[in-house]
């Protein structure tokens, strides 16, 4: 094929124009649709993460404050909870002779 | 008598589309859509992925607004962009069309060639053309843009254009005679 082969094809093939008329049908519709769809706004985890630092810092306070004032908590070691009364009673018993 | 309406201008339009009127934008792709649509059509293979292509570069569009300084006239900067998005389409596609089977295309260039059978013919043989050499063909030898524009719309320097032109002739030549051939 020479280049004079090739530039008539590409002559017959100019005076083909393609009909997009109906492809063109409701595509503003079809466009804005999707504009819409993509313009709702993705937050990634770690934005949502930074927009509750405020109430993370308002319970870390108030667990705080809550820690300070509270009264004095009992033992937390199940042994000593149990044995704990028992001792109470048995020196009672010791000094008291009931 | 009512005074004559003034259409607003794409600039204008864009600032409306800017300020979040989609109506605005709606009116700029009528406006634009004719040409990008003729520009798509070259590549697309259906209406379906001419739609396809269609959205996808106003999607590009409407969100490079904000870029657009005006120092070219809006239809180009529109037109760069849908060249750019038909370019990216040609080599998503590229793996895909290598096995259009050959079977039922006859090629015979004669001196009068049918223009549909000729439209044809060329659509095969450049499914079987690299991204860069099947743009290049079309924005050269089918859209008649010159080295120049071609250039601007690729973002590709005029020599190169021309060396690719050259070479994506050649392998359209070879294509079309090894379909010959057999």
């Amino acid at each position: 094929m020479n280049d004079e082969q090739l530039n008539r094809l590409f002559k017959a093939a100019r005076a083909v124009i393609s009909d997009t008329e109906r492809a063109e049908l409701g595509f503003e519709t079809r466009l804005l649709a999707r504009v819409r769809l993509e313009r709702v706004p993705f937050i990634p985890w770690a934005v949502i993460a930074w927009r509750l630092m405020p109430a993370f810092v308002v319970i870390v306070v108030a667990v705080g404050v809550w820690a300070i004032a509270a009264p004095g908590a009992g033992p937390t070691d199940l042994r000593s909870v149990i044995v704990g009364d028992q001792e109470e009673r048995t020196l009672v018993t010791y000094f008291t002779g009931d | 008598m009512s005074a004559p309406v003034d259409e607003p201008t794409n600039e204008r339009l864009i600032q409306f589309t800017l300020a979040g009127d989609d109506e605005a934008f709606a009116e700029l792709v009528r406006r634009h859509k004719r040409k990008v649509f003729s520009i798509a059509a070259r590549f697309a293979h259906n209406d379906h992925e001419l739609d396809d292509i269609c959205q996808e570069i106003f999607v590009k569009v409407y969100q490079n607004l904000k870029g657009f300084r005006g120092e070219a006239p809006f239809e180009h900067w529109v037109s760069r962009i849908a060249v750019r998005s038909c370019y990216d389409f040609l080599r998503a596609t590229r793996r895909a069309r290598q096995n259009v089977p050959l079977d039922g295309i006859e090629i015979g260039v004669t001196d009068n060639v049918n223009p549909a059978r000729a439209a044809e013919v060329l659509r095969w043989a450049m499914t079987q053309l690299s991204a860069d050499e099947r743009l290049v063909i079309t924005l050269l030898e089918l859209e008649e843009k010159s080295v120049r524009e071609v250039a601007a719309l690729t973002g590709w320097s005029e020599s190169n254009v021309k060396v690719r032109a050259h070479r994506a002739r050649n392998a359209l030549k070879k294509v079309l005679e090894r379909s010959h051939e057999r």
